[in-house]
């Protein structure tokens, strides 16, 4: 009854988030309802600049997991607090991946993780969660984070959860 | 990958699966195992004149597939003219159907670089008709989130995972189609309760599975199809992988299974572990197993097995909770469970099959430490030569509480355990990739497939009159 030791995954570039806090920012208009508005200066229709950046705080010590099985995220929909960990458990006999809805695939989240530092920056690619592994990301800024597997289904349908950063 | 130690632990068919011989001019040479040169299809010069409304001719219209799904309307038809489309196309518009107009000559080729022939991801009512989808690395035909699914005349040939794959949907249909060299399963349905889907008249060869169906079943039929060639036949099993466990309520009545014994296929683990059985229910519960006919399995013709699954997710539901359905079930907490699970195949009858040549023995009920009379599962009316344990069908009659005085129950026992190590020395996987596969035999296309009215899938499947159904004669 051998079973392949957990492999655990960490998310670099949380990791490096947190400890890059920004622990005084202010966001200068509501939470956004997705991470994805974070960071930097845009211009407004106007032409002038506003700041949307977001609070991000540091890892809390909490961990919550979320069972990867074939083919369902389970719980779908958590709420966690900032700075809370979750742990994506690969329990299922077949390799699955978490990208945030913005990204398409694979090669997506890699561009994506090699060029945007952001909160909304965040998963794995299926070569690196087969069966077995472990992949752990700590959820520094608020926001909701809606994430699904590709190859199991699209944003909001198949294979798809919610993390919800309070 | 993680190591799931498993325990599996027609008259003739009413209508011809293959070609009707010679005289069906539309049959065309099997594809070969190279990938198909053209790299585009077959193409006419596009149309100049408005498409018939409601009709989308690929490429006449729209240069490929994808376009022409993605500007399809509910109740549209799209038509695809012979060629090779090297595409993966995703579906999510409700009520269309895709139709190939020659199931032989309309190929979906993924070169073993794209993941799915068709993927309906969440969409209700797509038909796909009269076609093949070879070389994908995942599956030729994927449904998943549907309520209403249904692939008719489907050719799913050397794709990497599953051939014909329908999870997490419901009202299904998947008919006079064939499916070959997958690792997984041929055929699968899987995460539903009640499925309320009808499999028949399917073939299934060269798969590791000819058929999966994990956590499904509910108003499940299996009718009038060929298992044959796989490492092994019907294979419906429970484990708290995916959702919706046990698998429950599958009806296999009238198929055909034999040498099940392949060892140069592709296969997953559990296809090596359950390799040279003919009909597993492998956890399975209060499944119907009647009137098949199955010879030459190197274990058993049909068998009752527990699964052992490690690193469960949950516990094994009571038997007070097998009737609750599957969206209900997703919403509970599950408790996950300090060892392994071992799921027992339970209350699943089996009668009136014909056996022979099973070489361990014909019919078989088999555990891994439970009381086999305490598992309600009967046989009854089966003609066969051996069994395990010995004198079943006196041990366990159907209709009757089954006793521990009934006789000696472990006279002849399976002796399931040993499967492991058996699967410790079996002849190992086959890249999918290039495995030996037979060559295509030609098809049976659908009948007028340039006219016939597009009729989106129905949520409810036909009824079928199982009871008309006797013990198919044996071809080859």
């Amino acid at each position: 009854m051998v079973r392949m030791n957990r492999k655990s995954r960490n998310s670099t570039f949380i990791i490096a988030a947190a400890f890059v806090l920004l622990p005084f920012a202010l966001m200068t208009a509501c939470a956004p309802d997705s991470p994805d508005a974070t960071g930097g200066s845009k211009p407004d229709d106007a032409g002038s600049a506003i700041t949307t950046t977001i609070a991000t705080v540091p890892p809390n010590g909490e961990s919550v997991t979320v069972q990867v099985l074939d083919n369902s995220y389970r719980p779908i929909d958590i709420e966690i607090a900032a700075g809370t960990e979750v742990v994506f458990d690969n329990r299922g006999r077949n390799e699955h991946n978490i990208l945030p809805d913005s990204v398409k695939d694979d090669a997506g989240l890699a561009e994506m993780l090699a060029t945007d530092s952001s909160p909304a920056a965040w998963g794995v690619v299926s070569t690196e969660f087969a069966p077995g592994e472990v992949f752990r990301h700590v959820f520094t800024a608020p926001g909701v984070y809606p994430y699904y597997c590709s190859i199991h289904g699209v944003p909001g349908v198949g294979m798809y959860g919610v993390i919800r950063v309070d | 990958m993680r190591l799931f130690r498993a325990l599996l632990g027609v008259s003739v068919l009413s209508v011809s699966l293959l070609a009707c011989g010679s005289g069906d001019d539309d049959a065309v040479d099997a594809p070969s195992t190279e990938a198909p040169t053209s790299e585009a299809p077959s193409t006419e010069a596009p149309s100049t004149e408005a498409p018939v409304a409601g009709v989308l001719n690929v490429p006449a219209d729209y240069a490929t597939i994808q376009e022409a799904v993605d500007a399809a309307a509910e109740g549209d038809l799209i038509l695809i003219a012979p060629g090779t489309y090297k595409e993966a196309v995703q579906v999510t518009t409700d009520n269309i159907v895709i139709r190939g107009l020659d199931r032989n000559t309309v190929i979906m080729d993924g070169n073993f670089e794209l993941d799915n022939g068709f993927r309906v991801v969440g969409a209700s009512g797509v038909a796909i008709e009269n076609m093949t989808a070879m070389n994908y690395t995942k599956n030729g035909f994927f449904w998943t989130g549907s309520n209403s699914y249904r692939g008719s005349y489907l050719t799913a040939w050397r794709n990497g995972d599953y051939g014909i794959y329908a999870f997490d949907s419901v009202g299904g249909l998947l008919e006079y189609s064939y499916a070959a060299g997958s690792p997984d399963a041929g055929f699968y349905i899987g995460q539903c309760f009640p499925c309320d889907a009808v499999i028949r008249n399917v073939i299934a060869e060269h798969n590791g599975l000819g058929y999966s169906g994990t956590n499904s079943g509910g108003n499940l039929v299996i009718v009038n199809s060929v298992f044959r060639n796989n490492r092994a036949g019907i294979v419906p099993n429970s484990g708290s992988y995916e959702l919706c466990y046990p698998q429950r309520k599958t009806t296999i009545v009238g198929n055909l299974v034999y040498s099940n014994n392949q060892p140069d296929t592709p296969a997953i683990d559990v296809a090596i572990l359950a390799m040279g059985n003919g009909i597993l229910s492998a956890g399975g519960v209060q499944n119907v197993i009647e009137r098949n006919r199955v010879w030459d399995h190197d274990k058993t013709g049909i068998g009752l097995v527990p699964f052992l699954e490690e690193d469960a997710n949950d516990a094994i539901p009571a038997k007070d909770a097998w009737e609750t359905d599957c969206a209900t079930q997703k919403q509970l907490m599950p408790v996950i469970p300090d060892g392994p699970l071992l799921w027992d195949s339970q209350d699943t009858e089996v009668r009136g099959n014909v056996l022979e040549n099973n070489r361990r023995a014909d019919i078989a009920v088999g555990s891994a430490g439970s009381n086999l009379w305490e598992l309600g599962n009967c046989f009854e009316g089966n003609t066969f030569t051996t069994s395990a344990p010995l004198d079943l069908e006196t041990l366990a009659p159907c209709g009757s509480p089954l006793t521990e005085s009934a006789g000696d129950w472990l006279a002849g026992d399976l002796a399931v355990i040993t499967w492991l190590v058996d699967a410790e020395t079996a002849p190992p996987s086959v890249d999918w990739k290039t495995a030996t596969l037979p060559d295509l035999p030609p098809l049976e296309n659908m009948p007028d497939a340039a006219t016939a009215p597009a009729v989106p899938a129905s949520a409810t499947p036909p009824t079928i009159d199982l009871a008309a159904i006797v013990v198919p004669d044996k071809i080859d």
